[in-house]
């Protein structure tokens, strides 16, 4: 499973009702909108397509959008237990 | 108290995201930390923009991707392409082995057998029909040092010119207008500018989908400088138009009268920099010298009733346009393959520096007359490199004698091998290609049987000739025609340099080793130089860092002087901006004024800029008439065809659904149509279309939509399965050779 988080940037007068309708997509969590126009938003998907399909049509379709930046992308398969600190399991 | 591994990976990337904000997440008790993971300093591979990334390997795997926040080109913030990084270096279409056609099939081969063969064919061939029977063709996506060891190889030991790039495809016509323009190619600022300019210009370019990155500059500089005014000239409304003032949507092809239109009302309603026009700028009509009141007096004709009628705009839009440039203190233009991708490109690049000289509005904070890139190394290693047919390394030309000596004696060869008579051009070269007049082509790191324009008149020839491809996948369009395909290792697995858009070199680091037999692609070319007897002056390329080495002496005293950027320095910087001339340099915001350290002060007498490249020190504003498309459209092929290079899905769904579903919404290959022209043409959304051109036709969906102004269609044009440039025309600027993919005729019918 890819695990990416991403910057939201939403115009800012819209930006509560922006982070409602990302809220409500299945396979995102958001942690709050940020600097008045920064929503933060983390995806989990199968497939990295999936993910760039998600950026684009966000971008394309709501009107309040105005960009998806990733920041950091990893996938759940590539560690082993070890790998983590302790009290992850 | 615990968490899931998911969950813990899930809180290590929201927190990545929150400080590239400057921001806290407030976790609760979540156990914080981040898994094991080696980070590695790199930048992204797909566009011009060079945003620093930092890629992430565990146990020799590349594991994990993330924006470098200590960039200062993209502050920890990717683009949707960026998910890609880490997933291609694994992805399931590497390239792992060397590939040797035989039967007519590609199949494994050993290394030695594949060199051996590459060799005995290019020795063979050189031997009986000459130097110029080979080519080589690479990229804006390869490192500089492997453009400078391929360069090397062909122009100084094989002694043909036959040597171009794909950035002859795209951003040709930004080279000649820099030069014509200002004497020197590159732009005058940086992004720096973005921070202080009150108007931005943008035109051919689709910034929110191509450079997202620069777009999220532009969306802060107006969220913090809420008087920020953006203007854009484009046939298409594209996502950029969230953010825009005013949008011009001019007919494709006719944007000339309207640049020559703005000058004009600049100039009569004052907004001109007199002091500045009467130091530093002169006038010409693309043959002689002309007077001022000479371009007064050519600018007449462009009124805004004129520019509006041949563009389909309103003269208003136009006038307004033109008072918002001018009203403002500070202003950027920007713009991409719009401009760039036309056979009167130069021209039109001519024209966008034009109303910068005339205002002044160039050389300072937050002006600029900048061109975007599209390829993360067109302009270090093919621009500045000299990887194309005319050009030697730093900026130099193989015509100048003086220049092919120079190089001649850091290459360690004779000067007579260089020839001084520039190679064949990209659609010259596949025009030989296709004739049989060369014979065997090496192609590194990019796909013309994918790119190229008018495609069904190179293939054949491509399928004839001896074709030599270095790639890191396969297939593509072009390794399924080639006779050898060589396994190249790709991004994180090689160390090299690339140059971006705003004149800044920065160090990607080696993260992992190649994947199978993966070679880096200086390696493959140095092993064809010792098969072919050269290899001597390749020795003491060691490294890439040994490459770069001798690469930047040819840069010493030049315009794009990097002797101040070693790897050694470059290791721990976040790049630098030529000129650099020695390690203390920070480097270099503005050309050609006083913060450049080439500005020769005692010539420049005062002069706020001086154009050192250029005789007298000053740009060229140009009286370039205002020629329309090559192919315009007429009763037999009404509508104007454009292509596009972003991938857009779409769909019709609520943001209810989860990813995958919206995913299952990408659509397949579409053409676009106007609502207008839809209805008159009696096509719905979904349909089938045949849309057809005077060089082949394509079988598409038709997404009817209000993105291209009636009269136009627009298909995008990656899908290997519709290869939209089989329709587009190869008819090239005189000046750049660059193509006109964005404009021809064509019809659309119902299949």
């Amino acid at each position: 499973m890819y695990i990416a988080s991403m910057l939201i940037k939403v115009r800012p007068e819209a930006a509560r009702a922006a982070e409602k309708r990302i809220q409500a997509i299945a396979g995102i969590t958001t942690y709050g909108v940020h600097k008045g126009d920064t929503i933060i938003a983390v995806a989990e998907a199968e497939e990295v397509r999936d993910l760039e399909a998600f950026g684009k049509n966000l971008m394309l379709s709501d009107e309040d959008v105005l960009g998806v930046y990733p920041t950091y992308l990893t996938a759940e398969e590539a560690f082993s237990e070890q790998d983590f600190p302790a009290g992850v399991k | 108290m615990s968490v899931t591994r998911r969950e813990f990976l899930k809180l290590t990337a929201a927190s990545a995201a929150a400080s590239a904000i400057g921001s806290e997440l407030m976790v609760g008790s979540a156990v914080m930390g981040s898994p094991a993971i080696d980070w590695h300093k790199s930048v992204c591979r797909f566009c011009g923009t060079g945003c620093g990334v930092m890629l992430g390997t565990r146990n020799g795997k590349a594991v994990a991707v993330k924006g470098d926040r200590k960039s200062t080109v993209n502050r920890g913030l990717l683009c949707v392409k960026g998910f890609y990084l880490h997933k291609i270096v694994h992805a399931k279409n590497r390239l792992l082995q060397p590939l040797v056609r035989k039967n007519g099939t590609l199949q494994p081969a050993s290394w030695d057998e594949a060199m051996s063969l590459v060799a005995e064919k290019f020795s063979a061939i050189i031997k009986e029909h000459g130097p110029d029977a080979v080519a080589f063709y690479g990229s804006g996506q390869g490192t500089t040092e492997e453009t400078y060891i391929a360069n090397k190889l062909f122009k100084g030991h094989l002694s043909t010119n036959n040597f171009e790039g794909n950035p002859r495809l795209c951003m040709a016509s930004a080279v000649g207008g820099y030069l014509t323009s200002f004497g020197a190619d590159e732009p005058v600022g940086t992004y720096d500018d973005i921070e202080h300019a009150e108007l931005f210009l943008l035109i051919g370019s689709n910034t929110a989908e191509a450079h997202p990155v620069l777009f999220d500059r532009l969306v802060a500089r107006k969220k913090n400088h809420p008087s920020t005014k953006i203007i854009t000239i484009d046939p298409r409304k594209t996502p950029t138009n969230k953010i825009v003032d005013l949008h011009l949507q001019v007919i494709p092809g006719y944007d000339l009268a309207v640049m020559h239109a703005i000058a004009r009302i600049l100039i009569k309603e004052g907004y001109t920099d007199e002091k500045f026009i009467s130091e530093s700028v002169t006038f010409s009509d693309g043959k002689k010298k002309i007077s001022y009141e000479g371009y007064k007096r050519f600018l007449e004709k462009f009124t805004p009733e004129y520019a509006a009628e041949k563009a389909g705009i309103d003269p208003q839009d136009i006038v307004k346009a033109a008072r918002m440039f001018g009203e403002a203190k500070t202003a950027m233009s920007m713009w991409t393959m719009g401009v760039n991708q036309r056979t009167r490109g130069v021209w039109l690049n001519n024209l966008m520096h034009n109303i910068h000289l005339l205002t002044g509005k160039l050389g300072k904070p937050g002006c600029d007359s900048f061109s975007l890139t599209g390829q993360p190394n067109a302009c270090g290693g093919v621009r500045e490199g000299g990887g194309l047919c005319h050009l030697l390394p730093g900026h130099r030309k193989v015509a100048v004698k003086q220049h092919r000596e120079e190089i001649a004696a850091i290459w360690n060869v004779p000067a007579s091998n260089i020839k001084p008579k520039p190679g064949k051009h990209t659609m010259a070269m596949f025009s030989a290609i296709a004739a049989g007049e060369i014979k065997a082509a090496y192609i590194m790191c990019t796909n013309p049987a994918h790119s190229l324009p008018n495609l069904n008149k190179y293939l054949q020839g491509l399928k004839d000739c001896f074709l030599v491809v270095a790639d890191s996948f396969h297939p593509t369009e072009t390794t399924k025609l080639a006779d050898v395909v060589l396994p190249a290792a790709f991004w994180g697995e090689k160390e090299g340099v690339y140059g971006c858009t705003e004149r800044r070199s920065q160090h990607m680091a080696q993260a992992i080793q190649p994947q199978g037999q993966a070679r880096w692609d200086g390696e493959i070319l140095m092993d064809l130089a010792r098969r072919l007897g050269h290899g001597k002056n390749f020795e003491h390329f060691k490294t890439p860092e040994d490459v770069w080495t001798e690469y930047i002496t040819t840069t010493k005293g030049r315009d794009m002087d990097l002797t101040g950027a070693p790897y050694s320095r470059l290791r721990k910087v976040r790049g630098l901006r030529w000129p650099v001339p020695d390690e203390k340099h920070p480097g270099t915001w503005h050309r050609f004024t006083e913060e450049d350290p080439l500005f020769p002060k005692e010539k420049a007498k005062g002069r706020r800029m001086y154009f050192y490249n250029k005789p007298d020190g000053r740009a060229v504003v140009f009286a370039r008439p205002d020629k329309g498309p090559e192919e315009p459209v007429d009763a037999e092929y009404p509508l104007v065809l454009s292509t596009g290079r972003v991938l857009e899905h779409w769909h019709t769904m609520t943001m209810t659904g989860s990813v995958k579903q919206l995913v299952r919404a990408v659509p397949q290959p579409y053409v676009e149509i106007n609502p207008e022209d839809a209805k008159e043409l009696g096509f719905a959304d979904k349909d089938t279309a045949i849309v057809e051109t005077r060089r082949g036709e394509l079988k598409l969906m038709v997404r009817v939509i209000d993105r291209p102004r009636k009269g136009t269609i627009f298909i995008p044009w990656h899908w290997p399965e519709k290869l939209a440039n089989l329709l587009t025309t190869d008819a090239i600027d005189p000046g750049s050779k660059e193509p006109e993919y964005k404009i021809c005729a064509a019809r659309i019918r119902k299949a």
